[in-house]
C-alpha cells in the first residue's frame, strides 16, 4: 500500500494504493493521524487505485472520520470501486461516510 | 380339628360299633342254641310223658294176652317192660309206640339194642330238668301204674295156678284159673285204675307242654331281641359311614377338587386364580401356603415382565438411536452426478448393532463406512454413535483410512470398561478420479462389481477389530474405481441369514447374485439383494442386522482433475499475507476473476486475523492449515486451526445503522467474511475449527 499526499484549495487529498487490510492498516492509520495532526481539517481519501479494503482499514477510516469530528474537521471519500463500495455497502459505512463518485464531486463545496 | 384326627375318631366309633355287632351276633347264636334246646327238651318231654303212657298199655297189653293165651312169652314181655321202666334193662334205639307190636311178630327183640345204658323212668326225668310238681304227677301215676301191677300179678298167678298165701307172695299152688284171671284183667276194678293212671299222665303232659312252651317262647324272645339290636347296630356303623363319607366328600374331595381345579388354571398361566380353601386342617393349610404361593410367584412374574418389558424398552431406545445416526434421504447427492450411493438398514428384533455412514470430507474425497458393534440396546447403540462420530471427526483433514482407523481405535478402546468391540470397513473415495483408499477392520470383505460384470472381492485385513486392542496400527490399501464400477458393502446378518432349514445364506450366494445379474445403480443392486435375502428367508424371523451400501461411481462428467494448493502458515499477523499472495497467484494461473479473488483476499484478512488475535490462549506457535482447490467452477477454502472453538456463523451481526460517532468496529470483520462467500462452514473438528469457504465463478 502507498499514500500520496496532495493539497487542493484548502483540502488534503490523500490517494492511497493497494490494499487497505490488516496489514497495511497500522500505516495507513499513522500517515492519516499525522495528516490530522498536522492541521488538515478537510480531507479527502481517494480510494480509486485500492485493491480492496477490508474491517481493519474501514477502521482506520472511522477512526480518522472520528477525529477530524473532534477537531471540527470532515472526511470525505471517493472513488470507491465495485469491491469497496459492497464492502462500504455490507458494512453500513456508505451511510456514515461521506462518499463521492470522484475527486471533484468531494472537493466541490467542502 | 385336623383331618388325622378327625378321622381316627370315625375310625375309633366304626371299631367300636362293629364290635358291638360282634358281641350281638354272638348272643344271638347262643338265643338260639337255647331256643333250640328248649325245643328239642320240649320234643324228648313230649315223647317221655307218652312213653310212660305207652308203656302202662303196653303192660296191660302183655297182661291181658297172658292170662289169655296163657303163653309165657308175654309175660316176660310184661317184665321186660317194667324192667326198661325201672332201669334195669337198657332202652332200645327203636323204643316206641310200636316197638311191642313189632317184638310180638318176630320184627324186633331187645337183644339186638347192644349195650345200652340202662336208665330209669324217673332218672330220665330228672335229666330233662323236670319240676317238682312235674315228677309228683309222674310219681302219682307210677304208683297207680304199680297199683294195676298188683293186679295184673294176682291174674298171672292164677293162670299158673298159684296163689296168695295171705302173705303177699304167691306161694300156694291151686288149680289154674283162667277165667279168674280175665275177670282180673278186664274187671271193673282193673279198667278204674287204669284209667286212674291216665288221669295224671295227662296232666302231666300238659304241664310239661306248657313249661317248655314258655320256655321255648323266652328263648325265641330273647333272640329277637338280639337280632333287633344287631340291626340298630348295623343302622347305627351305616349312618356313621354315611357321615363319613359326607365329612371325607365335603371337607377332603370338595376341597381338594378346588385345590386341583386353582392349580390347573394356573398351570394354564392364570396367575389370578386362588383356591380359597382354607381351615386349620391339613388341606386348609395346604389351601393357604398354596394361594400364598401363587401370590408371590404372581409378585415375581410381574417382576419379571417389568424387567423384561424394560430391557425391551431400552433394546428399542437402542433401535432409534442406531437409525437416527444413519443417512436416511435417498438419493443423498443428487446434485453429484458422478456418483450415487444407497443403503439399507434392516434392524433385527432382538439383536442388532449394524450402522453405515457416507459424507463428503471435503469437496471431492467421498468418506463411506459400514460398521457392526457388538451387543445391543443403548450400551452397543452409544458405543455406535462415539464410533461414527470419530470417524466422521477424524476423516476431516486426514484422508487416509489407515490413521482414521488407528486414531478411533486408540480413542475406543481407553475406557473401554463393557469390551464392547466394532468391525469396520472405511473407505475414501476421491469423487473425481475414483480413487479409493481403504481399511478393513474385521469386517466382512466387501466386493467390488467392475462394470463389466467381473467381480473383486476386497479380501485385504488390516487390522483386528476396533475398540479391544490400543495402540494397534492399521493398514490400508488402495483400488481405482472406474466408471460403472459398484462397491458393495455389507454385514454378517446378509451372509449368515438362515432360512426355515437352518441353512445360512453364505458369502458365496452373495458372490453369485452379485456377479450373475444386471444391475443399473446402487439402489437396484441393494433392494436386489435384500430381497434375495429375504426370499432366502421365507419369513423365518431375522435374527440380526441386514445393512448393505452399494456405492457406484459414474466418472467425472466435468472432466478435469481438481486443482489444489495448500499453504501452511504460523500464527503471527505478519503470515497473512502469505496466504493473500499464494491465493492471488492460485488465481492468476488458473483463471480465478480478479473480483471474485479479491473478494477472498478480504475474507481470509478477516478471518486469519480474527484466528491469530483471538484463538490462542499461550505464547506457543501454532499453524493454520490452508487449502485451496478449484474444482471446475467452484473454488473451495478450508482454514483450520488448532485453536479454541469459535464458529464465525454465530458470531453476533454488527448494528451498521449506527452514525459515526457511536460505530464500533468489532464483529465487522465475521459479518463481511460471511457475506463476501456464496457459503460459509464451518465444522469442529476434534481440537480443530475448520471453516470452509465456497465461491463460485461467475455467481
Amino acid at each position: 500500500m502507498r499514500i500520496t499526499s496532495k493539497a487542493a484549495n484548502d483540502a488534503a487529498v490523500l490517494v492511497i494504493e493497494g490494499r487497505l487490510d490488516a496489514k497495511t492498516a497500522p500505516d495507513a492509520q499513522t500517515h492519516f493521524i499525522q495528516t490530522i495532526d498536522g492541521g488538515e481539517r478537510k480531507v479527502v481519501i481517494d480510494l480509486a487505485r485500492v485493491d480492496y479494503v477490508s474491517s481493519a482499514g474501514l477502521r482506520v477510516l472511522l477512526i480518522a472520520a472520528k477525529r477530524l469530528k473532534a477537531a471540527g474537521g470532515e472526511l470525505r471519500i471517493c472513488n470507491l470501486n465495485a469491491l469497496v463500495a459492497e464492502v462500504f455497502e455490507l458494512s453500513g459505512f456508505s451511510t456514515i461516510f461521506a462518499v463521492f463518485g470522484s475527486e471533484s464531486e468531494a472537493l466541490d463545496g467542502f | 380339628m385336623k383331618l388325622r384326627h378327625l378321622l381316627g375318631l370315625f375310625l375309633a366309633a366304626t371299631f367300636l360299633v362293629s364290635a358291638v355287632i360282634v358281641w350281638l351276633a354272638i348272643e344271638l347264636r347262643d338265643a338260639l342254641n337255647k331256643a333250640a334246646a328248649a325245643e328239642i327238651r320240649q320234643v324228648q318231654s313230649i315223647l317221655l310223658a307218652d312213653e310212660l303212657r305207652q308203656s302202662s298199655d303196653d303192660l296191660t297189653r302183655f297182661a291181658r294176652m297172658f292170662v289169655q293165651t296163657g303163653d309165657e312169652r308175654f309175660a316176660d314181655y310184661f317184665q321186660q317192660v317194667l324192667a326198661i321202666r325201672n332201669g334195669e334193662l337198657p332202652i332200645p334205639d327203636d323204643y316206641g309206640s310200636i316197638f311191642w307190636d313189632r317184638v310180638i311178630v318176630g320184627q324186633a327183640s331187645l337183644d339186638a339194642s347192644g349195650d345200652r345204658e340202662a336208665v330209669s323212668f324217673q332218672e330220665r326225668m330228672t335229666r330233662l330238668g323236670f319240676t317238682a310238681e312235674e315228677f309228683a304227677l309222674l310219681a302219682e301215676a307210677q304208683r297207680l301204674s304199680d297199683e294195676l301191677a298188683v293186679i295184673e300179678e294176682r291174674a298171672f298167678n292164677a293162670v299158673r295156678g298159684l296163689y296168695d298165701d295171705g302173705s303177699g307172695s304167691y306161694s300156694q299152688s291151686g288149680p289154674v284159673d283162667m277165667d279168674l284171671a280175665q275177670d282180673l284183667l278186664y274187671g271193673e276194678p282193673y279198667l278204674l285204675a287204669k284209667a286212674a293212671i291216665m288221669e295224671p299222665i295227662a296232666r302231666f303232659q300238659q304241664q310239661v307242654s306248657d313249661r317248655t312252651e314258655t320256655a321255648l317262647a323266652a328263648a325265641r324272645n330273647e333272640a329277637d331281641r338280639e337280632l333287633v339290636s344287631i340291626f340298630v347296630s348295623t343302622g347305627v356303623l351305616v349312618v356313621l359311614l354315611i357321615v363319613l363319607a359326607t365329612f371325607l366328600h365335603r371337607r377332603v374331595l370338595v376341597r381338594a377338587r378346588d385345590l386341583a381345579d386353582a392349580a390347573t388354571h394356573i398351570a394354564a398361566g392364570d396367575l389370578t386364580v386362588r383356591s380359597d380353601v382354607s381351615g386349620r386342617d391339613e388341606l386348609g393349610i395346604l389351601g393357604k401356603t398354596f394361594d400364598d404361593m401363587v401370590s408371590r410367584l404372581a409378585n415375581s412374574l410381574t417382576l419379571v415382565t417389568a424387567a423384561k418389558d424394560r430391557m425391551q424398552g431400552e433394546l428399542d431406545v437402542g433401535h432409534e438411536i442406531q437409525m437416527s445416526m444413519v443417512p436416511l434421504i435417498f438419493p443423498a447427492f443428487p446434485e453429484r452426478p458422478e456418483f450415487n450411493v444407497y443403503a439399507v438398514l434392516k434392524p433385527a428384533r432382538e439383536v442388532g448393532g449394524d450402522f453405515y455412514d457416507f459424507f463428503f470430507i471435503d469437496e471431492e474425497r467421498f468418506c463411506i463406512c459400514i460398521g457392526d458393534v457388538s451387543g445391543k440396546g443403548v450400551p452397543s447403540a452409544l458405543f455406535m454413535a462415539v464410533a461414527k462420530t470419530l470417524i466422521k471427526s477424524r476423516s476431516v483433514d486426514d484422508f487416509s483410512t489407515a490413521s482414521v482407523l488407528t486414531h478411533v481405535n486408540d480413542e475406543l478402546s481407553a475406557n473401554n470398561n463393557e469390551s464392547m468391540f466394532v468391525t469396520l470397513f472405511v473407505a475414501i473415495v476421491d469423487t473425481k478420479t475414483g480413487e479409493t483408499v481403504f481399511t478393513n477392520a474385521g469386517h466382512n470383505p466387501p466386493f467390488v462389481r467392475r462394470k463389466d460384470g467381473s467381480l473383486l472381492r476386497l479380501d485385504q485385513r488390516h487390522g483386528p477389530i476396533v475398540g479391544i486392542v490400543p495402540d494397534v496400527v492399521y493398514g490400508e490399501d488402495r483400488i481405482g474405481l472406474d466408471a460403472g464400477d459398484v462397491l458393495f458393502l455389507y454385514t454378517d446378518g446378509v451372509t449368515e441369514a438362515i432360512d426355515g432349514n437352518q441353512t445360512i445364506f453364505t458369502e458365496e450366494r452373495l458372490a453369485d447374485l452379485l456377479a450373475t445379474s444386471d444391475w443399473d445403480s446402487a439402489e437396484t443392486i441393494v433392494d436386489a439383494t435384500v430381497q434375495a435375502v429375504e426370499a432366502f428367508e421365507g419369513g423365518v424371523e431375522q435374527t440380526d442386522d441386514v445393512t448393505i451400501l452399494a456405492f457406484q461411481f459414474n466418472g467425472d462428467p466435468g472432466g478435469a482433475a481438481p486443482i489444489v494448493r495448500r499453504i501452511e502458515i504460523r500464527n503471527d499477523p505478519a503470515e497473512i499475507a502469505k496466504v493473500i499472495e499464494a491465493f492471488d497467484a492460485f488465481a492468476d494461473q488458473n483463471g480465478i476473476p480478479t473480483p471474485l479473488a479479491r473478494k477472498f483476499d478480504i475474507v481470509f484478512d478477516e478471518l486469519l486475523s480474527n484466528i491469530i488475535a483471538y484463538a490462542f490462549d499461550d505464547d506457543e506457535v501454532h499453524e493454520i492449515a490452508v487449502k485451496i482447490e478449484k474444482s471446475g467452477r467452484r473454488i473451495t477454502v478450508v482454514i483450520a486451526d488448532d485453536g479454541k472453538p469459535f464458529s464465525p456463523l454465530t458470531a453476533d451481526t454488527p448494528d451498521t445503522g449506527k452514525s459515526l460517532e457511536d460505530r464500533e468496529i468489532g464483529g465487522l470483520g465475521i459479518h463481511l467474511a460471511r457475506s463476501l462467500v456464496d457459503d460459509l462452514a464451518y465444522h469442529r473438528r476434534i481440537g480443530k475449527n475448520v471453516t470452509t469457504l465456497t465461491g463460485y465463478i461467475g455467481s
